[in-house]
């Protein structure tokens, strides 16, 4: 009579060899690329696509230039290719959700009167600070690698002033541009200047070369008009934007604080938006 | 003599009683979507052991010179790695075969 001991190895060794076999197959067929029964993959039929977007439903946050004024072809109107990836959209969408840090304060100012128990505040005025964005903007492919070109360059060139004797707008400061996002009553067309651009570019990460001069098929995603690579782009960085919201005088004359809490001037109008 | 079996490729071959008579192949269904497979090392003469992978029997190994007679006319040596063949589906194989 066989003891417990013998059994459970039997059993163990049955087992094994059962599921030897089993991964081997799975093995060979994995490494062939085949699915048993010989059944064409799901994934080889299958094709990605993007869910529809317009501007009412894109919450995505996005810095663009305003939509009326000339500032439109100094950035975007010339023969250069950089900004070329940024051309649509006229400014630059976060790939992926950043984190957005929104302060708003009230100033009050104290009054200690002399003996008293409660000082007294007296309002002073109220004030939108800055607005801190931070976002992840990985690199895939070539055509990430030229938007990530573009959008330093685009943040760059955003936090200088007009100057050179060649430009019409010589001498005006740094543009106002448009924050947008989530929506109505959030991030509406706010207007806003770049005061600080930071970008990490980090040591371990790869490189992705890229030119902005190619051009790239949007169904099949192939490279036309290869040319030497002049520029690299890490797969992941992080980008750091501070923000100013900005109402120019003009503007804060329509100001109206019933307008305001019923969320009509929010920039649902294609107006600028107050927050 | 005999009967084959239905897995075998001489099940629709008449024969009598002591030979067989003109081989009479059997049909195989031929998809749009069958699947292309570029024979590699791993199957490399071997048209069994790939049978058994995704049949789950050897006794198939025939039916690869049967869907590709224009790739494969030695079901054993001309299945070597780099011939791009096509691959019958299982379903097609149980309904053409009755197996």
């Amino acid at each position: 009579m066989a003891d417990l001991g013998s059994i459970i190895n039997s059993v163990t060794n049955v087992s094994k060899s059962v599921g030897g076999v089993f991964s081997n197959v799975a093995e060979r067929l994995n490494r062939s690329g085949l699915f048993p029964g010989a059944q064409p993959s799901q994934s080889l039929t299958a094709r990605a696509q993007w869910s529809v977007r317009d501007n009412a439903t894109d919450f995505r946050v996005k810095i663009t230039l305003p939509p009326e004024g000339t500032l439109k072809a100094t950035y975007f109107g010339g023969s250069s290719e950089i900004l070329a990836p940024l051309e649509p959209e006229k400014g630059v969408i976060f790939p992926l959700t950043p984190s957005i840090v929104l302060t708003h304060s009230a100033s009050y100012q104290e009054l200690a009167t002399t003996h008293s128990n409660y000082p007294f505040y007296a309002y002073s005025h109220t004030d939108v600070p800055t607005i801190n964005i931070t976002g992840d903007f990985p690199v895939q492919n070539y055509q990430d690698a030229q938007y990530w070109v573009g959008m330093v360059h685009f943040f760059r060139s955003v936090t200088k002033m007009f100057f050179g004797a060649d430009n019409a707008n010589r001498g005006n400061p740094p543009p106002i541009l448009w924050l947008k996002g989530y929506g109505d009553y959030v991030f509406n067309n706010v207007p806003v200047v770049v005061k600080n651009f930071s970008v990490t570019m980090g040591q371990d990460v790869d490189y992705i070369s890229t030119s902005q001069n190619n051009s790239v098929n949007a169904v099949n995603f192939e490279v036309t008009n290869k040319q030497e690579s002049s520029s690299w782009a890490p797969a992941m960085s992080t980008v750091n934007l501070i923000v100013q919201p900005i109402y120019s005088r003009e503007s804060t004359k329509n100001f109206s604080i019933t307008k305001f809490i019923n969320g009509e001037i929010s920039g649902n109008t294609n107006t600028r938006g107050f927050i | 003599m005999a009967a084959y079996s239905q897995t075998s490729p001489y099940y629709n071959t008449p024969q009598n009683k002591i030979s067989m008579d003109i081989f009479v192949p059997r049909a195989i269904t031929a998809e749009l979507d069958d699947v292309t497979y570029t024979i590699d090392r791993i199957y490399a003469y071997r048209p069994d052991l790939l049978s058994y992978d995704l049949y789950g029997t050897p006794r198939l190994w025939w039916v690869f010179a049967q869907r590709n007679p224009n790739r494969i006319e030695d079901p054993i040596y001309d299945f070597y790695p780099g011939n791009v063949i096509q691959l019958p589906k299982m379903s097609n194989l149980r309904s053409d075969l009755g197996i």
